[in-house]
């Protein structure tokens, strides 16, 4: 059975993993002249979240939500900007509101719903800029992001997928086994 | 243990990417020819500076949007852009991440160089009328 101080646990300890791939992506020259153009490793522990068993501490979109927030925060201050925070807070909210619609419709898998993720990502902050940061000439990286954002997320759900089946074995519901 | 990817997942991945290539392709065929093109810099969203392509130019813009003659790798916030044989280059600059330096030469007409924590903006404009309006009427 798992505590609720486990829950706690867990929540902190990927929290802890997501601000490392944060600092991985940061330092990454991944991106070819295309601005927002990211890995999006961190979202690996938010898939990951989202897949863990909702009816305890940690787990489910509630806690997926608050690790995303306090990532956006330290990560922000440690690796980037005020300017950087606004950014990143407007794709991964917007992915999170999404990937829990996509994985609450039951059609899709771990994979599905980390694309969506990754697309409506970079989406937003394709709007974000566009909008709020009055940046008119982002409209041409449209489809490079478009593409990236697919084919990061797919990764991102395929790593998820073959991450989770040990995380439930250490975390999950533990009715299964003493 | 339900199979990992379903046959949504895999639609989710190939039609973004498929719709991606045509937006790409599209663009590209909008974007042949800037003969008698501009270069028009945005800081902030606000048109700061506006070159023909073909003139040959160097010129710096700060971060508030300030615009300098010359290179000025001295000031702060700053991105040095070149004109040069039709085609525009973000040279260098003091942003965290150089993304508008690696981004290289622009020449075609709706491509852009954005820098992203100086909220500039470098696009090319005008030109010829691209084919495409002509076949669309």
């Amino acid at each position: 059975m798992r505590s609720k101080s486990m829950g706690v646990a867990l929540a902190g300890l990927l929290l802890a993993a997501a601000l490392i791939l944060s600092y991985v992506e940061a330092s990454l020259p991944f991106f070819f002249g295309v601005p927002g153009m990211k890995l999006g490793l961190p979202n690996l522990a938010v898939v990951l979240l989202l897949y863990l068993p909702p009816d305890r501490t940690a787990g489910g979109a509630r806690a997926a939500l608050t690790v995303n927030v306090l990532r956006i925060l330290i990560a922000g201050f440690l690796f980037g900007s005020l300017f950087g925070i606004l950014f990143s807070a407007a794709g991964a909210l917007a992915s999170l509101l999404v990937m829990n619609a996509v994985k609450r419709t039951g059609h899709f898998g771990i994979m599905g719903v980390s694309i969506s993720g990754g697309l409506s990502h970079n989406l937003a902050q394709l709007l974000v800029a566009c909008l709020i940061a009055g940046l008119p000439g982002m409209g041409y990286y449209a489809p490079v992001l478009i593409i990236a954002g697919t084919v990061t997320g797919a990764f991102i759900g395929v790593a998820a997928g073959a991450v989770l089946p040990y995380m439930n074995r250490l975390f999950g519901n533990g009715r299964n086994e003493t | 243990m339900p199979r990992t990817v379903k046959r949504a997942d895999l639609i989710l991945f190939f039609l973004p990417v498929i719709a991606g290539i045509v937006l790409a392709v599209g663009c590209r065929m909008y974007g042949e020819a800037a003969d008698g093109g501009m270069v028009r810099v945005y800081s902030d969203g606000r048109l700061v500076a506006e070159r023909a392509l073909s003139d040959d130019a160097t010129f710096s813009v700060r971060a508030d949007g300030e615009v300098y003659e010359d290179a000025r790798p001295g000031e702060t916030e700053y991105n040095i852009i070149v004109i040069r044989d039709g085609t525009c280059a973000v040279i260098d600059a003091d942003c965290p991440d150089g993304i508008c330096i690696r981004r290289g030469r622009i020449s075609r007409r709706g491509e852009s160089i954005v820098c992203l924590p100086h909220k500039l903006v470098a696009e090319i404009a005008g030109g010829e009328e691209p084919e495409v309006d002509t076949v669309a009427q």
